[in-house]
């Protein structure tokens, strides 16, 4: 078992950094590529969304993301002092009204759901705790 | 650079493009508008090659069902060509396919573009 501790700061040039990082981390770690690629998508969603969605002021903000690994999967839990977001509140986007719409609201919130076995959401002192289990050899769960 | 986009010369009134490397958020900044313009923006069906494309996020799908959209609107379709691996797995898992046609090959995605003319 191992952990990767990462503080970014709410910008989007941080992703190359925690892309690095991940695939370096869960290399050495010798996870395969496909579940490192889960892996890596399901963080980034997780940051992502963070970094677009949290923050109601153009101020720096931290956002902690730890990565541990487990023999059948990594856990990763991602932190932030944005407004509360509980992203298993979301409904399941209907893909029809979306392509209507042309957007893409709602499906990084549905990758992280499919992608992940096990999803918490917990509201600390004023910061969004997400906890997320990825297993390293599932399948997505199916629509 | 994480993304190319390629567009393959056609003689015939469909677009073809290809997607090549990762689309993560970054790679939305390099090459989403100019994918807008090889496809929404032309009076054409198009065909989206994603057999080298190795990683998508909810952004790059959003890209795709933007440009679906303005299509669709014109009466004109989007055909994705050629996914495989992870972003077949990525795309599936959301359920795309559902919205957008998928084709395993060029004859398939010719004919998905014939068809919805008809």
């Amino acid at each position: 078992m191992a952990i990767l501790r990462l503080t970014l700061s709410n910008r989007r040039n941080e992703i190359p950094r925690v892309n690095f990082a991940l695939v370096e981390f869960l290399d050495e770690e010798g996870v395969r590529p496909a579940a490192i690629n889960r892996v890596k998508l399901v963080i980034e969603e997780l940051v992502v969304n963070v970094i677009q969605h949290a923050f109601e002021d153009e101020g720096k903000h931290t956002i902690l993301l730890d990565v541990r690994t487990e023999p059948s999967g990594a856990v990763i839990v991602v932190e932030d002092d944005g407004k509360p977001f509980d992203p298993r509140s979301v409904p399941a986007p209907v893909l029809d009204e979306l392509l209507e719409a042309g957007k893409s609201g709602g499906l990084g919130v549905t990758i992280i759901r499919k992608m992940t076995r096990e999803l918490e959401y917990q509201r600390i002192d004023g910061k969004n705790r997400v906890r997320a289990f990825v297993e390293f050899g599932a399948k997505p769960v199916a629509n | 650079m994480s993304i190319q986009l390629v567009i393959v010369p056609r003689t015939d009134d469909i677009s073809e493009v290809k997607l090549i490397g990762r689309l993560d958020m970054l790679a939305m900044k390099e090459v989403d508008v100019r994918f807008h313009g090889e496809t929404a923006a032309r009076e054409r069906s198009a065909i989206v090659d994603l057999s080298e494309l190795e990683f998508i996020t909810s952004l790059g799908i959003g890209m795709l069902f933007g440009c679906a959209k303005s299509l669709r609107r014109r009466g004109r379709t989007m055909v994705l060509l050629g996914s495989t691996g992870f972003v077949d797995t990525t795309l599936r898992t959301v359920g795309v396919h559902e919205a957008i046609p998928f084709a395993a090959t060029m004859e398939e995605a010719l004919r998905l573009v014939r068809d919805s003319r008809s």
